[in-house]
């Protein structure tokens, strides 16, 4: 924390010393310009671009980043990106610095604080996020139990094991019987069904009947766990198994994959190798071998683990392989690809994710998308418990600050305290900023308030007004609040895990409610 | 750059969405009086971990002048990568001391008192003192108790209207990895947090002072194996949560600590389980939640502005999900709304069963007591009053109560006298 003796330093070089004091791991450094940030952001000063004039000579000449940033992302997904973030500069220097993003082809973080709101607007390198790790919270089991029952030589060891278990099923004790895991258990019944019907439980009727057969073959169905587990996950045995999530199908259409190069980024040629691998295996991705906890004895459980673990390295290997040939084919050495890499890709394939990315100078500029406005129109129904609350109502409001800035030089609502007629002109200056927002996102705004829900004239009347009050005010609460989710978002961004958020998070401190704004 | 205004050009201005405009209305804002307000007022601070560090930089540099915390821990090493208060040369001191030295030191003006110890070895009189409490707590049992001490210190008329000058506001903040919440309690007007016990189901996830020094569950075992042991042994490698041979090695690990502690239950099964749900703590998340109640402790304080009506959550994980709600009254609330609970049971039940019953249900109650109005049924303790009445537990309730009769239950999990009626009526 900066203390009395910091007084008249730069604040960056106070900065970047107190980041080392909280974690001496740290390396901090600092940059002050010889010229003002604005210019230094827009490469503005001319004929004389230089490490202390220019962001982007500053950045090509700092020996401890890498750029351009690599190809190529660690097992984790991290590329050793550089992020660029900038927090609260006027918002002439939020576009200069969307748009030099974008040119030096960097990721960047604008933090934005207004009195009681606050707001953060994340941008990708290109146009959108890759997620290699988007680490769910809810896993999903790949267990292949339709396949293995209708081709048990698609996956011999599970199928195997299966037979093995379930033909000692009579001759088990009580405690044996109530720890056979129910992989083994939907397997065989699903076998059986289809080697009675020829066909797998397809009605509403059969599937009820495919569950009654379970619980009929359990000794005590109440006492046991295994069972119960069986009847309540009889759909992943009937249905057929997943392949590969359809968000992903599309990247694989897309032709940044189909069309690979020497310049083509790691993702796209794992992508195209999925593809390959794809199509010679049925539809199904190489397996990622994770079971999910179930009721089994010991010996079972690990014994079923191995069974995926070693299936999943088969299908490794021969992912690998199409890879190596890939990378071959574009003239890269043997290694390109780590295969660290290749292993976190294919534990992830059902989860991989891609968040589009819309720069801000984009948005800015040339305005909403049909597509944008029609999320944003979700957006202006999400429920909050009072209307006027709602993010993105706030969200307008702080756009027309910041095109009220960008004209005038200043934050509305400098002369409040002047007289009324004087805080009423701003107030209604804000307002109708506001309006014309409102009418380019295509949304319209009754002239009373309206009954429940709708953006009503007084609603923006008063959210002008608020906004005048706050007159750019820095609070320190806000700060914290958005510069603790910058810090996670950066985090998301430069390790690749997690899932970064499409476009604005606003922050509504008057009621402690937010939102992710995606137009 | 320009210089920008801070909170105080908030409280110098009207608006309108000042307090008395909320769904919350707390009092009226006055321009005129609240900045002094703010400097008078003063706060409780419950918790100098991650999010107590945090709650106590947000206070300082608002402007607050009055703070007193409470911890009843000592900093460990592995605290010092978020609870940026402390530093190494602090390892082995009081979190609440060293917290209010570093603030003391860097804020001169601000007046902060540190207490070390328990949030249960304070009396009555030390809570009446607080205009505002707010806490950052890792575990439920220490909020119910927290919860019902603020909530008893309501004086409520014949009408049953709380009178407002002894309501004071508990702002309660909670994080999990890339998840956190925070949430108003206004005692008798809002929900209290005993009326949202069910939401939190008992802890799954461990303080690493517990895994590393005072192991009780075989989830710690399986928790220090993981997170202590692992990475000294293979320092360069990632515990693979996939590989059964990895998964073996901490287990084994896992079971000859337990072994060494003589605690029960440690099986491959539960290392699977503990492992895979084990949730570290984000300094950033520990950055969004204490700012966030922090900034409701300010508005509540000045009416600057409107309240939190009443639950916040924040989960980063996939995107943001942010969801505000109000979380409602519980009915029959044991704890804000003084409801006498009422069971049907057969006559022949034993006073155990009773007990087990009352831990057991909705009301996950630790040690019931349970007293008659005219003869004490059950006591926990002393000592010799548990043996006088423990050959209760026994005998069947027609031979104890009558049917209808007007039962109290006194717990630990509620503070000192705090009791909850309770009727039995027979079948």
């Amino acid at each position: 924390m900066p203390d009395e003796s910091t007084k008249d330093k730069s604040k960056a070089e106070v900065i970047a010393g107190t980041l080392n004091e909280l974690n001496p791991e740290v390396k901090g450094g600092f940059h002050v310009p010889s010229c003002s940030i604005s210019e230094f952001i827009s490469n503005a000063v001319p004929g004389a671009s230089t490490p202390q004039t220019s962001l982007t000579e500053y950045i090509k000449n700092q020996s401890n980043l890498t750029y351009p940033p690599s190809t190529v992302p660690t097992s984790s997904g991290a590329t050793g990106t550089i992020l660029l973030i900038g927090n609260d500069l006027p918002a002439s220097d939020f576009l200069s610095l969307s748009k030099v993003s974008r040119v030096l082809g960097l990721p960047c973080i604008l933090v934005r604080t207004y009195g009681m709101i606050g707001s953060m607007r994340i941008q990708s390198a290109k146009e959108q996020f890759t997620v290699l790790q988007p680490r769910p919270s809810t896993e999903k089991f790949d267990l292949r139990l339709n396949s293995t029952s209708l081709t048990p030589s698609s996956f011999p060891s599970l199928s195997e094991f299966v037979d093995r278990i379930t033909a000692r099923l009579k001759e088990m004790d009580v405690q044996q019987h109530s720890h056979v895991p129910y992989v083994a258990l939907l397997c065989r019944a699903v076998k059986q069904w289809s080697e009675d019907k020829g066909s797998m439980p397809s009605t509403f009727d059969d599937k009820a009947l495919f569950k009654e057969t379970i619980k009929k073959e359990s000794l005590n169905y109440n006492d046991e766990l295994n069972y119960q587990e069986a009847v309540e996950k009889a759909y992943t045995a009937y249905a057929p198994d997943s392949g590969v999530p359809d968000e992903v199908k599309d990247l694989l259409e897309s032709s940044n994959v189909n069309e690979i190069s020497g310049e083509s980024n790691v993702f796209d040629i794992l992508l195209s190798s999925l593809k390959v691998y794809l199509e010679g295996n049925g539809g199904m991705p190489p397996l990622n071998g994770s079971i999910p906890d179930m009721t089994s004895d010991t010996d079972s459980y690990v014994e079923l683990q191995k069974i995926y673990l070693e299936r999943s390295a088969k299908d490794l290997k021969e992912f690998t392989e199409i890879v190596n040939s890939k990378v071959k084919e574009i003239g890269k050495e043997e290694n390109h690809i780590p295969p660290a890499t290749i292993s976190t890709f294919v534990k992830n394939v059902p989860y991989l994710t891609v968040v589009p990315s819309k720069s801000y100078f984009d948005e800015m500029t040339n305005g909403p998308s049909d597509d944008d406005k029609e999320a944003l129109m979700e957006q202006v129904w999400d429920p909050y418990e009072v209307f006027e609350h709602s993010p993105f109502l706030w969200w307008v409001g702080l756009k027309a600050c910041e095109m009220h800035h960008i004209e005038n030089n200043h934050w509305p609502g400098k002369d409040y305290e002047k007289d009324a007629e004087s805080k009423k002109a701003e107030v209604d200056m804000l307002a109708t900023t506001m309006l014309s927002i409102f009418e380019k996102y295509g949304v319209d705004v009754s002239d009373m308030e309206a009954e429940g829900e709708g953006v009503s004239k007084p609603v923006v009347a008063k959210i002008a007004e608020e906004m005048c009050r706050f007159n750019g005010a820095e609070m320190h609460n806000v700060g914290s609040v958005l510069g603790g989710v910058a810090g996670q978002e950066a985090v998301k961004i430069i390790t690749g895990q997690y899932v970064p958020i499409k476009n604005t998070y606003l922050f509504n401190g008057i009621v402690g409610c937010a939102g992710v704004l995606m137009g | 750059m320009l210089a920008r205004p801070d909170f105080s050009h908030l409280l110098k201005r009207n608006g309108p969405f000042t307090s008395e405009t909320a769904a919350l209305p707390m009092g009226e804002h006055d321009p005129e009086t609240s900045e002094g307000t703010l400097k008078s007022t003063k706060i409780l601070v419950i918790g100098a971990g991650g999010l107590g560090c945090e709650i106590l930089k947000d206070l300082a540099m608002s402007g607050v002048r009055n703070i007193e915390v409470i911890d009843l821990d000592t900093i460990d090493v592995t605290n010092l990568n978020r609870q940026f208060l402390f530093r190494q040369k602090d390892v082995g001191g009081s979190k609440s001391e060293v917290a209010a030295a570093f603030i003391r030191s860097r804020c001169p003006w601000i007046n902060i008192v540190a207490h070390m110890g328990k949030i249960q070895d304070k009396p009555v009189e030390f809570y009446k003192g607080f205009d505002v409490i707010i806490s950052g707590l890792d575990n439920v049992e220490a909020r119910r108790w927290l919860n019902a001490m603020v909530v008893g210190l309501v004086d409520v008329d014949e009408d049953g209207d709380p009178d407002p000058s002894t309501i004071i506001p508990i702002i309660d903040g909670g994080t999990e990895g890339f998840r956190g919440q925070a949430r108003v309690i206004l005692p008798r007007i809002t929900s209290c947090f005993e009326c949202s016990l069910d939401s939190f189901p008992p802890q799954k996830t461990f303080p690493m002072c517990t895994i590393a020094e005072t192991p009780r569950l075989p989830e710690h075992c399986i928790s220090y194996a993981f997170m202590l042991e692992w990475p000294k042994e293979f320092p360069d490698k990632k515990l693979d949560k996939d590989s059964p041979d990895d998964m073996k090695w901490v287990y084994e690990r896992a079971l000859a600590r337990a072994e060494k502690y003589k605690i029960k239950g440690v099986t491959y099964m539960l290392t699977m389980g503990v492992v895979k749900n084990i949730i570290p703590a984000v300094a950033s998340t520990n950055a969004i939640i204490a700012a966030a109640c922090v900034s409701e402790a300010l508005k509540l304080i000045t009416f600057t502005s409107q309240t939190l009506n009443t639950y916040m959550m924040y989960m980063g994980g996939e995107g943001i999900y942010s969801h505000t709600f109000v979380y409602e009254q519980k009915e029959n609330c044991p704890v804000c709304t003084g409801a006498t609970r009422k069971l049907t049971l057969s006559s022949e039940t034993t006073l155990y069963e009773v007990v087990q019953q009352l831990i057991n249900s909705d009301l996950r109650l630790k040690k019931p007591s349970i007293t008659s109005e005219s003869k004490t049924l059950y006591m926990q303790a002393p000592p010799a009053l548990e043996a006088m009445t423990r050959p209760n537990l026994d005998k069947e309730l027609k031979d104890l109560i009558e049917s209808g009769e007007e039962l109290s239950v006194t717990d630990p999990v509620f503070p000192g006298e705090k009791s909850l009626n309770l009727i039995i009526t027979f079948e």
